[in-house]
């Protein structure tokens, strides 16, 4: 007998990816852990923890409650942290922080500022652009559209510019 | 991230797909080329 779903609509959180070049293309890859996104399939999480053996732990499925496992997804005023961290690095190495909103779903653990799930896929993407150079920028925007999402730019120089103007154009959309 | 403590647990079962369809290509239009008045080819039964 299959259990009834508490609802039926997706979480919507915030999340900061990085865009990256994976195989010839440009997909994002989330920032904490090196896990690609794919393009046109969910992204179905795995329990990390299980894989190490010092941290060896009893098979789950992602995410435990009791674990940190899970696809990560949070409130807008968290994200300022993860922004400014995504831009630190982009400066060394050949990589763009994006920010955008997720729909998550499956099992979902609800935390203070923000949720944990067993799958998630972007909703809607901003590149900020104005660090980026012009090909390298219009690349990036091209191909993140391969995941069949809106891709919006932004031109903010800072973090606080790039959230607000995010915030702009969400209200806009919404 | 941090995102906190625990709250509430739940789950959750799209009805729509969260993953948007591809867009199929819009089918080309039919080319209608004249064509040339058939000639039946069929064979004739042989008459007794």
């Amino acid at each position: 007998m299959s259990v009834a779903p508490d609802y039926v609509e997706p979480v919507l959180g915030w999340r900061v990816w990085y865009a990256v070049e994976d195989g010839g293309a440009i997909r994002l890859s989330s920032i904490i852990h090196k896990t690609m996104w794919p393009a046109g399939v969910p992204l179905a999480a795995t329990c990390r923890r299980m894989r190490i053996p010092f941290l060896s732990t009893r098979r789950h499925a992602a995410p435990a409650a009791e674990c940190r496992c899970g696809i990560y997804a949070t409130t807008p005023p968290a994200l300022r942290e993860y922004l400014a961290v995504g831009s630190a690095w982009a400066d060394v190495v050949r990589i763009v922080p994006v920010l955008g909103r997720a729909s998550l779903w499956g099992i979902v653990h609800e935390s203070e500022h923000g949720w944990r799930a067993s799958f998630a896929y972007p909703r809607e993407l901003y590149v900020p652009v104005a660090t980026l150079r012009g090909r390298w920028a219009e690349r990036v925007v091209r191909e993140l559209r391969s995941y069949r999402v809106p891709v919006r730019t932004v031109s903010g120089t800072t973090v606080d510019g790039v959230l607000d103007e995010v915030a702009t154009l969400t209200a806009l959309a919404a | 991230m941090e995102i906190g403590k625990l709250q509430r647990s739940y789950t959750i079962e799209p009805i729509e797909d969260p993953v948007p369809a591809a867009v199929e290509p819009e089918p080309a239009e039919e080319q209608i080329l004249p064509v040339a008045a058939a000639e039946t080819t069929e064979e004739q039964p042989s008459q007794p």
